[in-house]
């Protein structure tokens, strides 16, 4: 079992896809996570709060949806959408392929919502067709944001459970993460997972319990 | 009481994963405990954690 991953030290302790396991000091291959030659452990969202460096395509995979679930709100016709998306993108990479997040601007979430609203407020001034007035074009964004706001936030919890789940398999042992997916996620009964596993029912819910624990301590780092 | 029933121990109880005599002792305990009783009631909140995460994998794959 490869756990507590060391980075090469020949790369000057920077990530990299292949990297030493503490435990019997073999080079592995890391590979959650890597999109576009860029390459770190568990989940993007993990990645993001740390301040590592994100990839284009892989923010762009992660937060197209969370952005166009926006547009909606704002009524937006599908070009508009598709253009909101590609404005707030640019404001993350507009001179690099990459970005890494500046953790002093606050909670991820917060600024992603700041874009996008800045961004839907740049995009309505452009389409201004005296519907709004152009100094109410703020306040009418912020309001109808607002209004989308509970779904939103039920995406946001969604978005922060897959990235949660993802690192969860890192954070726990493959017998453990198994032990919890077949009984919780997958339905079976905890004599089924134990049959399966070669472990005693007990061990199962012993490792249920270990991995919701962790389940709910990677939910608050990450959405932290 | 000195010995109480751990979360787990008492969520295997409660889905017959346990042996007879761990169930027979569980109930036994359960009785008495007011404590492991409360943590057993506790494991509800857990099963609206799992319904939750179950909900959303449900909703990717459609
Ligand atoms: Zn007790």
């Amino acid at each position: 079992m490869h756990r507590d991953i060391f980075p090469r030290p020949e790369n000057g302790g920077k990530s990299s896809f292949l990297e030493f396991c503490k435990n019997c000091a073999i080079l592995i291959p890391v590979l959650e996570g890597g999109i576009n030659g860029i390459y770190h452990k568990g989940s993007l969202l993990a990645a993001v709060k740390k301040g590592d460096e994100i990839s284009w395509q892989s923010f762009y995979d992660m937060y197209k949806p969370l952005i166009l679930l926006k547009g909606s709100d704002l009524r937006l016709n599908q070009t508009e959408k598709e253009e909101l998306v590609q404005l707030v993108m640019l404001s993350f990479f507009n001179t690099s392929q990459t970005f890494c997040y500046d953790k002093s601007k606050g909670r991820f979430r917060d600024y992603l919502k700041r874009i996008i609203h800045n961004k839907a407020c740049d995009l309505m001034r452009k389409r201004h067709d005296g519907e709004i007035s152009v100094e109410d074009i703020p306040l009418t964004v912020e309001k109808m944001l607002a209004e989308g706001e509970n779904r939103w936030e039920e995406e946001w919890k969604n978005h922060v459970l897959k990235q949660a789940l993802e690192d969860l398999r890192s954070a726990v042992s493959p017998l453990v993460y198994q032990a919890f997916s077949m009984l919780s996620l997958e339905g079976m009964s905890g004599k089924e997972v134990a049959a399966t596993l070669g472990i005693t029912a007990n061990a199962v819910y012993v490792y249920k319990h270990e991995a919701l624990n962790k389940l709910k301590t990677l939910i608050a780092e990450v959405d932290g | 009481m000195n010995f109480h029933i751990s979360i787990p121990e008492l969520d295997s109880y409660r889905n017959c994963d346990c042996s007879s005599l761990k169930r027979i002792y569980c109930r036994l305990h359960l009785l008495l405990c007011k404590k492991c009783e409360a943590k057993l009631s506790s494991l509800k909140e857990s099963d609206e954690f799992i319904t939750s995460i179950r909900k959303n994998l449900k909703n990717d794959e459609v």
